[in-house]
């Protein structure tokens, strides 16, 4: 059985959106706010967030966590996320499996890691801290790639290794995926088809920019035809799970946004993918 | 991948990434420094140019950033300039938080040290749009009203704590910044500015900031009370400084009026 419910389709919380938020609300299903952005003393963000929280499921999303450095946990991001989560009570917490900086140096960026049994030993422990100071289960996303290192295993595979080992959970992001297999040259279907399901609590769909040589997760666009494709075959394969649509760079009107979930629902078929609909539920009907 | 060389590894890439010759130097000579790294290249994209990429991506977060809290300082460098101000400041003040929200808190005194003959005023705009960024993002607090005030009896006034909000940032400008920063952001040119000497109190009531020029006694008073005194030190304070003939209590009052009205004051 599924341990996550579906949400249906999300969006995020931008600044951007935030006059339309508060006069008329919004019609999708949930939302995803950036951690970071409301880890502040006061001010409209905060105000905003406690009113959307009012009216829809809510998940944080942090971008700092670094869970994959090793410089030792920021023990201070940590009590201020807690702290969030319980002003807030996000359905899940979730970020990053990659580093973002380097003796206090932060780069502000999702930077690929190697993809080896030495780096399992690592992250254990790390990952271990985390969920004791959030009380809750941690869920990762993969991040998009422009390069890889020599490594021992596939990527998915050693995500399918990390949740069995840490018992921790997935954010799959679908534009990730096939970003980074374009980028990498590996399959993203076989990618997919590595994952383990129970362990998925939420997908990402996002546009991206061809720049000729590479793919770049721009989240500045629609989402692609390809990557549709490639969340219809996660779909049928996972069963319902809650879906995002990150919108971040060049952020349209509300209203835009909101149309890209209804399109990734309408991609999927909307009545095998409304909110409260279990992977079990799916697979009996 | 013992955790040594893996600290390693994010050693030398972090190095790399944050590197401006990393983009402006030659390729091969790139190469050399990413030979070693256990990075995979193909015929698309080497190593050196699959590391050139993450290389990019943090110099126009870094500028991004920066132009985010630095919107009329941006107009006024232009493109290039404020591109090569953001790129020697990012080396000089790398960022060392979670949030790309603090990157610019150095950006002030890094104007004022690397002038390079740039108009004083430029110095005394980054100092504005820096008050705007911190107290649009200072801690809310309960504010004292006219009710508050009015459901007080004579007796209690002098007793009555007067304590600014933490978004209260006090400037005192030798040119009218302010009104520099409105051509700038309207893209209008700045023209010659003139030197005036101009006194700015910033602050956000409710969800909105605020920049207001305030006279010399009303600063003085400000920064008199910034951590807080009751309404009698006040006036006893405003005695000590008042003009032959002035009638404190009523200054007093004014300010305290003017202060609440404005969304200046907590309540306690």
């Amino acid at each position: 059985m599924a341990r996550y419910e579906n949400l249906g389709f999300g969006i995020g919380l931008r600044a951007g959106h935030f006059g339309s938020l508060l006069e008329h609300g919004t019609r999708a299903d949930w939302l995803e706010a950036i951690s970071e952005n409301f880890m502040i003393a006061g001010g409209r963000p905060l105000h905003v967030l406690e009113h959307v929280r009012r009216d829809k499921p809510l998940v944080l999303h942090g971008v700092s966590l670094s869970i994959g450095g090793t410089d030792p946990l920021d023990e201070a991001y940590l009590r201020e996320l807690r702290a969030l989560a319980d002003r807030i009570e996000p359905v899940w917490v979730s970020d990053h499996l990659c580093w973002t900086g380097r003796d206090a140096h932060q780069l502000h960026d999702l930077l690929p890691l190697p993809w080896t049994e030495e780096l399992l030993d690592h992250l254990v422990p790390r990952i271990a801290r985390v969920q004791d100071v959030l009380g809750r289960r941690l869920v990762l996303e993969n991040v998009s790639s422009y390069l890889a290192f020599e490594g021992e295993m596939t990527e998915s595979q050693f995500l399918a290794e990390l949740v069995r080992r840490c018992e921790c959970d997935l954010l799959l992001d679908v534009n990730n995926v096939h970003v980074s297999a374009h980028n990498q040259g590996f399959d993203s279907r076989r990618y997919i088809d590595a994952i383990p399901g129970e362990h998925v609590a939420q997908i990402h769909l996002a546009g991206h920019r061809d720049h000729g040589t590479h793919l770049l997760d721009s989240h500045d666009a629609p989402i692609a035809d390809a990557v549709l494709d490639l969340y219809r075959y996660a779909i049928a394969r996972l069963g319902p799970v809650s879906t995002l649509v990150e919108w971040d760079g060049e952020v349209p009107p509300l209203d835009v946004v909101e149309e890209e979930a209804l399109r990734a629902r309408r991609a999927v078929g909307g009545e095998q993918s409304s909110p409260g609909s279990r992977r079990g539920d799916v697979a009996a009907a | 991948m013992a955790t040594s060389q893996l600290r390693d590894l994010q050693d030398r890439l972090r190095a790399l990434i944050a590197d401006p010759a990393t983009l402006a130097g030659p390729l091969p000579e790139l190469e050399e420094r990413v030979a070693g790294l256990p990075i995979r290249g193909d015929a698309r994209l080497s190593a050196a140019e699959r590391v050139r990429i993450y290389a990019e991506m943090y110099a126009v977060r870094m500028r991004d950033a920066l132009a985010h809290d630095y919107p009329a300082l941006r107009v006024a460098l232009g493109e290039e300039g404020f591109d090569d101000l953001t790129r020697r400041y990012v080396v000089a003040y790398p960022s060392d938080r979670p949030s790309l929200r603090d990157l610019g808190r150095h950006l002030p005194g890094f104007l004022a040290d690397h002038h390079d003959r740039r108009p004083s005023w430029l110095g005394e705009l980054a100092q504005l749009e820096w008050a705007l960024v911190e107290a649009f993002d200072a801690l809310d607090q309960p504010l004292l009203g006219r009710p508050g005030l009015a459901a007080l009896a004579p007796a209690e006034w002098p007793a009555l704590l007067v304590e600014p909000v933490r978004s209260l940032r006090l400037l005192s400008c030798t040119t009218p910044v302010d009104s520099v920063r409105e051509c700038l952001l309207a893209h209008q040119p700045a023209g010659d500015v003139a030197a005036e000497s101009v006194l700015l109190r910033v602050w956000r009531q409710d969800l909105v900031v605020y920049v207001r020029r305030v006279a010399v006694p009303e600063m003085a008073a400000l920064r008199w009370l910034w951590r807080g005194a009751t309404f009698a030190e006040l006036c006893d304070w405003l005695a000590e400084c008042a003009a032959p003939g002035e009638n404190v209590p009523a200054t007093a009052a004014g300010l305290l009026e003017r202060w609440i009205d404005d969304g200046l004051l907590v309540a306690r």
